[in-house]
């Protein structure tokens, strides 16, 4: 961990600040102000992904630093296509999902490119770390949602807004193609470089959970549609605490048996 | 039929949420243990189970087939299980059994530099096959990352005592700058690093030979002698003769304790001493063997100061600047108990050894001599790169192919893929490959390609095509 005083490490904490204040605003009904905060977050972070190609001179998603700097910066337009095709909102969770994936890249990882071990240095890296990340986040912003549905139906005073159930719904539906693909670019990237494109170790076995929980609920949902609301809701949180634990597991392995994805640590 | 679905997807649903158990368990119990739980009789029974289920699906739901997308998830689905159930260990060995396949689902192919390998491997270093072709290793190399620092590092390798008391070598990076000066490790000797060439060439002084430098305590030279059998020099003061009775290029000890053999091993490496024999007045004083980094220490009378036996083989006496050398040069200020030497490091030339700095010393004395401090530079590096095997693949003593086996870039012959497993740490004299059946791989592969375009095209591409068409009709 450390801090960035960097032009673009500066701007990545300047992003943040906007997104925390869009949230804040957002929260506090003010929707002008977080809906202009949450905008001009966004355009920091466009300036500061062109900023970054120009300076590396090519795409830059070659590094941990990039991928969390453009998913920082996806999480408006998500929002905002959320807003017009879907036609769920949320975006005070956009924005502070946005804030956690800038976290990484204003925190953790290094900038500059680094020396990766042999067993990293693959193609499949980046689209399997981005497809799952972009996922999760997406997955994050369903169990909003979800989790409100719980409680009641719509949001009060809103007869003609979409209601908390479906509006889950139609993010999950966003979201799990991105991580069936992680989980399937990740057996695809275990097969050329261990050899085996499934190797039962705990963090493959989380991924597997977390997208059989999302595989359950479309079944169950397909089976009875939205009459059991408050289940599929349910079924939406749990797929998302399957996340985290995918997320934490390489940190709690060391408690039980360690495995191979622990060396990303 | 409603019933029927009705059915089908709660035994889904329950298939599902089994899974997710099992998983969970797995997880907990370490990989080996999942492996095999995942590959026991129930969970087979599972598996073949879960194939039929998503068979009955097609059957009882009309748009599973009729739909493009639904059909491809889970179409991709039967041909990841069952390609890999295909690929498993279990059906690797049920082929073998009852069809006569030789093929194994995996093991490892240890190999040497300069020598094939055509068998497999298990964990018991049992053959578990032999493949109709021969894996020749023409060598194995390990790349580095471009290191951090640009100076040569300088290591001081001095005695220590391990956890259990023992005395071992302990290696110590030293923080180095010219002029500074540090203290060794476990000694009272000090080190001051008086120049740095970056790009130096060793100097020789004129006629400079190898011979044998005796000196007395203080390092007072006292007398030499030439490394010839039967060379002899005898010193007045004290009244001692020192000869040399056999001269090694490569001394080797052979055996321990009282059946111990020393040999000259020539053309296995350079090690180079000389034995020797020294006679005062009464007869035999003492008699041993002198190496450039083992100097010998005779006593005349038990009370008396010693005399040092050092063999000096030809050495630079210094070293210049030299810009078309890629090798540095370090000269260092030895100091010990009021003795000074200032001497050179040459990475070509070895380590520098304190024994002739410290010798006669009570410090020397406590400490085994073979133990005595050592200083050198080696070449920084960066984290490693890559493994690299270098293979040439044989077929009736024919070549048939070549590869460069790496981490990430596995070589595909003849049904089965080969990864880079493990190297020998010590030489890179070997390399081990493993080699992994390529049995249900394409199904695996092919399922796995059409579960995410079903996926991607049911959820995200459905949902489009379906608003162009209503825009279509708006229009």
């Amino acid at each position: 961990m450390a801090l960035k005083l960097t032009d673009i490490g500066i701007m990545i904490y300047v992003i943040m600040a906007l997104y925390m204040a869009a949230a804040a605003m957002l929260v506090l009904r003010k929707r002008a102000a977080g809906t202009t905060f949450f905008g001009l977050g966004f355009g920091v972070a466009a300036f500061a992904f062109v900023l970054r190609w120009i300076e590396v001179d090519h795409l830059p998603l070659q590094n941990m630093f990039e991928v969390f700097l453009c998913l920082g910066a996806l999480m408006w337009p998500i929002s905002l296509f959320c807003r017009r095709f879907l036609g769920v909102g949320g975006e005070a969770a956009d924005a502070v999902i946005g804030f956690i994936l800038l976290f990484p890249a204003g925190f953790v990882f290094k900038a500059e490119p680094q020396q990766l071990p042999p067993a990293l240095q693959s193609f499949l890296f980046l689209p399997h770390v981005a497809s799952y990340m972009l996922s999760y986040a997406i997955l994050a912003k369903a169990a909003v949602p979800a989790f409100q549905g719980i409680f009641s139906d719509r949001p009060a005073g809103e007869p003609a807004a979409l209601d908390y159930e479906a509006a889950a719904n139609r993010i999950a539906r966003m979201g799990f193609p991105l991580l069936t693909l992680g989980l399937v670019l990740g057996m695809w990237w275990g097969k050329v470089a261990w050899g085996d494109y499934w190797n039962w170790d705990p963090k493959e076995l989380w991924s597997l959970i977390s997208w059989l929980v999302y595989l359950g609920y479309f079944h169950f949902r397909y089976m009875f549609g939205p009459k059991f609301r408050r289940v599929n809701c349910a079924l939406l949180i749990v797929g998302l605490a399957a996340i985290f634990l995918t997320l934490l597991w390489v940190n709690l392995a060391r408690i039980f048996s360690g495995g191979m994805h622990s060396y990303a640590s | 039929m409603k019933q029927l679905r009705r059915i089908i997807l709660w035994a889904v649903l329950a298939a599902i949420g089994l899974l997710i158990v099992l998983s969970a368990i797995g997880a907990l119990i370490g990989v080996a243990d999942a492996r095999a739980l995942f590959n026991s009789l129930p969970l087979i029974a599972f598996w073949f189970l879960a194939l039929l289920l998503l068979a009955a699906g097609f059957a009882a739901f009309r748009r599973l087939v009729t739909a493009p997308a639904g059909l491809a998830m889970h179409l991709g689905a039967i041909l990841i299980i069952g390609g890999a159930m295909w690929g498993s260990e279990k059906a690797h060995e049920l082929r073998k059994s009852w069809l006569n396949d030789p093929k194994v689902q995996s093991g490892t192919m240890p190999i040497m530099e300069g020598q094939g390998e055509k068998n497999i491997y298990n964990g018991q270093h049992e053959v578990i096959a032999t493949l109709p072709f021969t894996l020749f290793l023409k060598d194995f190399s390990i790349d580095y990352y471009p290191p951090k620092e640009k100076e040569w590092l300088l290591i001081v390798v001095a005695p220590a005592m391990d956890a259990q008391g023992q005395m071992t070598r302990h290696e110590e990076r030293i923080d180095w700058k010219v002029d500074q000066e540090f203290q060794v490790a476990h000694t009272s000797a000090r080190v001051k690093i008086l120049q740095y060439f970056a790009h130096a060439r060793p100097t020789f002084a004129e006629g400079a030979k190898p011979h044998l430098a005796i000196t007395d305590a203080a390092g007072k030279p006292l007398g030499q002698l030439e490394p010839k059998a039967e060379a002899e020099v005898a010193l007045k003061e004290p009244a001692v003769t020192v000869r040399v009775i056999k001269v090694f290029q490569n001394l080797k000890i052979v055996g321990t304790g009282a059946g111990h053999e020393v040999i000259d091993d020539v053309g296995h490496g350079e090690n180079p001493g000389l034995q020797i024999r020294a006679s005062g007045k009464e007869g035999v004083i003492w008699e041993g063997y002198v190496l450039p980094q083992m100097p010998g220490q005779v006593k005349p009378a038990p009370e008396a100061s010693p005399l040092i036996l050092q063999y000096a083989t030809p050495g630079p006496t210094g070293a210049a600047e030299d810009p078309t050398s890629d090798v540095p040069a370090m000269q260092l200020e030895l100091t010990h108990g009021g003795r000074t030497l200032r001497e050179w490091i040459l990475p070509e030339f070895g380590g520098l050894s304190l024994a002739p700095l410290m010798a006669g010393s009570a410090e020397a004395d406590g400490m085994h001599r073979m133990m005595a401090p050592e200083l050198y530079l080696a070449q920084p590096r960066g984290a490693i790169q890559a493994y690299k095997s270098d293979v040439v693949i044989f077929e009736d003593n024919r070549k048939v192919g070549q590869a460069v086996v790496e981490v990430n870039h596995p070589m595909h012959w003849g049904g089965y893929s080969f990864y880079q497993w493990s190297y020998d740490p010590e030489n890179g004299a070997y390399t081990v490959l493993s080699a992994v059946s390529d049995s249900g791989l394409a199904a695996v592969y092919l399922g796995m390609a059409i579960l995410s375009i079903g996926a991607f095209w049911r959820f995200w591409g459905e949902p489009v095509w379906a608003w162009i068409k209503q825009a279509g009709h708006g229009a």
